[in-house]
Order: C-alpha cells, then structure tokens, then sequence
C-alpha cells in the first residue's frame, strides 16, 4: 500500500462560484446591474425595496428575487409596487446560493431588466459566505440593532460596497449612537459608501435613488 | 447553519478526485480556511463529522488551517496583518487597502492510498 500527497488548491464551493459567474454573464449579456441586499432579520429589507421599486420604476426597470425560509409574504408585498418579482424559499438554508439565484431568474424578464435586486435570507454570518453573481453588496442596519453590529459581525460587513442605517426615524427612542456606528463601519469597512434613511418617513432615500441610478449608468454607460 | 453546505459540497469534490486518479481512499483532507470568509472552525469539523459518515471519505482525517487576514496597502505599499478586523494602513492610515488573504475556503491538499 503506497500513500502519496497530492496538492489540490481548489475552493470547495467551486460549484457555487461557476453558478456565480454563469449569472455574471447573463446580467452582462442583457445589461443589468445586479445588487446583493443582506441584513439581519427585521432590518427592513423588504420595506426598502418596497419604497426603492415604487420610486425606481418610473425611470429605470427593476426586477426583485427574494429570499426566505418559508412563506410569499415577502414577494407579495413587494409585488404591489408593480415590479416583477419572484419568491425563493429555501426550506431550513440560511442563504441564498448562486445556484438558487439562478433558478430564479427564470421567472423573470431579464431581458427588460436594469436593476435586479437580489433581497437574502436575513441572516449577517452566512450569506458573506455565498457569491451568488452581484455586482454590488448592500449590507442594511437598522439603528434598533446597535451601534456595534458591524463589529460584532465583521465578514459580511468587510465586503460591502455600501451599508444603509434604516429606521433613523426611531433614533430619539432608541440608545443608538450613530456617531460611534459611523466610526465603526469606517474601521470595518472604509470602502464602504453609508446612507441613512427612514424606510417609514422616506427621509434621506432619494440620495440612495440617486446612487443607485447612476451605479447602473456607470456600469452600462448609459443615462437613465 | 451553512457549514453543512460548505462540507455538503467538499465531499463530492474528493469523491469525484478519487475517481478521476483511480485512488483506494483517501486517508487525511487539508482544508484552509479564511478568518473572514464567515466559517466557523469547530462547525465545519462538526458538520464533516456528521456528513462524511456513509460516504466513499469517511474515516480520512480532516485537518484545518485557518488563515489570517493580511492587505496591502495601495497608498504606501506596505504588507501587513490585519488585527481586530480594523482596516487601516497602521503605516499611513489609509484605507485604500487590496485584500491578500482571509477568506479561502480552500481544499489545499490530500492524502490518498494508490489502487
């Protein structure tokens, strides 16, 4: 009996990472920018992409994919803003993998899409893990959470291309200390671009419009 | 918890490896494993234990070596380790920084006894 030593240095999600750029390739093929929204549960993904595709729409067109364990609920609320939008339910997974992603996409109409957005399970540890094809990463907190979260979960914060603070309407109930979560994200991830907004009141959404569109007009070369 | 995907996926890679060569079995499985990629240490060995049972590598040692978070810096070049997950230069302060290692998730090397 011969034993020997064999180098491999191959990734062990190399399937999800194929599947990743199969989507990569189709988003670039039918011109869409395609963005990541993580979070904890309750930050307030869903009513942010309620808000988003209800403004969006009437300049750009927006399709949504959304994740969760169970249930529509998710995808029929985003729904009534009148943008195509299709329900994963992922059974006991707490992420959204690549290969997911891309089942999904059959049900929409890429092809007339401009920004796609891709709302995750809410979980912060498991889907950094996950490429699932997007251009962008969005990492949504909401200021009920605390002001340490991007240092109590670092991974998925070190790869955002943007965090949102969410629910600043709630800041004179809660002991949030925005300064200090400010300086936090600056040492997590300084490359990251930070809005603060209201999902409720609408405060402070339309500079996150604004990036959005001109995110796609940059990636695409071209003005909406 | 995602670490059973992580192994869910590990295993049919060696499979298929051990297959392709004509290998008897594989007897040890080196992983490396970013501080960042979001993967827990002792979940990942829970899970290889539980999911490896039944399949063509159960009984192969799993060994994990986790990898430390390191960048250079953009603006004054320098290469350094990155500690307590704060992303400043700790030369000039910059935050211009270009990631060079923490989130492998790698099958780095194998042990396998020949047919």
């Amino acid at each position: 009996m011969t034993t020997k030593v064999i180098t491999i240095d191959t990734q062990i999600l190399e399937k999800n990472e194929i599947a990743a750029s199969e989507n990569r390739e189709l988003f670039k093929k039918h011109k869409v920018l395609a963005i990541n929204l993580l979070s904890s549960p309750g930050s307030g993904k869903t009513a942010l992409l309620v808000n988003t595709c209800t403004v969006l729409k009437e300049k750009i067109n927006v399709s949504v994919t959304v994740g969760d364990l169970q249930t529509e609920a998710d995808a029929l609320r985003i729904a009534r803003s009148g943008v195509p939008v299709v329900q994963i339910n992922t059974g006991t997974a707490c992420h959204l993998d690549a290969h997911m992603v891309q089942l999904s996409l059959k049900s929409l109409p890429l092809a007339q899409t401009d920004i796609l957005f891709i709302e995750n399970v809410g979980n912060l540890v498991c889907p950094a893990t996950f490429d699932v094809g997007e251009h962008l990463k969005v990492v949504l907190l909401s200021v009920a959470e605390g002001e340490e979260k991007p240092l109590k979960y670092p991974p998925i914060f070190q790869h955002a291309d943007c965090v949102c603070i969410n629910k600043t309407d709630l800041l004179p109930h809660v002991d949030f200390n925005l300064n200090q979560c400010r300086d936090n994200l600056q040492r997590i991830c300084p490359q990251a671009l930070v809005f603060e907004f209201s999902c409720k009141t609408g405060d402070g959404l339309s500079s996150w419009y604004n990036w959005l569109l001109n995110k796609w007009a940059a990636a695409y070369g071209e003005a909406c | 918890m995602h670490e059973f995907s992580i192994i869910q996926n590990l295993i049919p890679q060696i499979e298929e490896f051990l297959l392709k060569g004509n290998y008897k079995k594989v007897n040890k499985i080196l992983l490396e494993v970013g501080v960042m990629s979001g993967v827990i240490q002792d979940a990942l060995e829970f899970a290889y234990d539980i999911c490896s049972k039944g399949s063509t590598i159960e009984g192969a040692a799993l060994s994990i070596r986790m990898v430390p978070v390191s960048a250079s810096c953009e603006k004054c070049f320098i290469k350094f380790e990155v500690h307590d997950y704060s992303y400043l230069c700790p030369q000039c302060n910059g935050t211009d920084l270009k990631l060079l290692s923490g989130n492998e998730l790698t099958i780095k090397e194998i042990e396998v006894e020949e047919a």
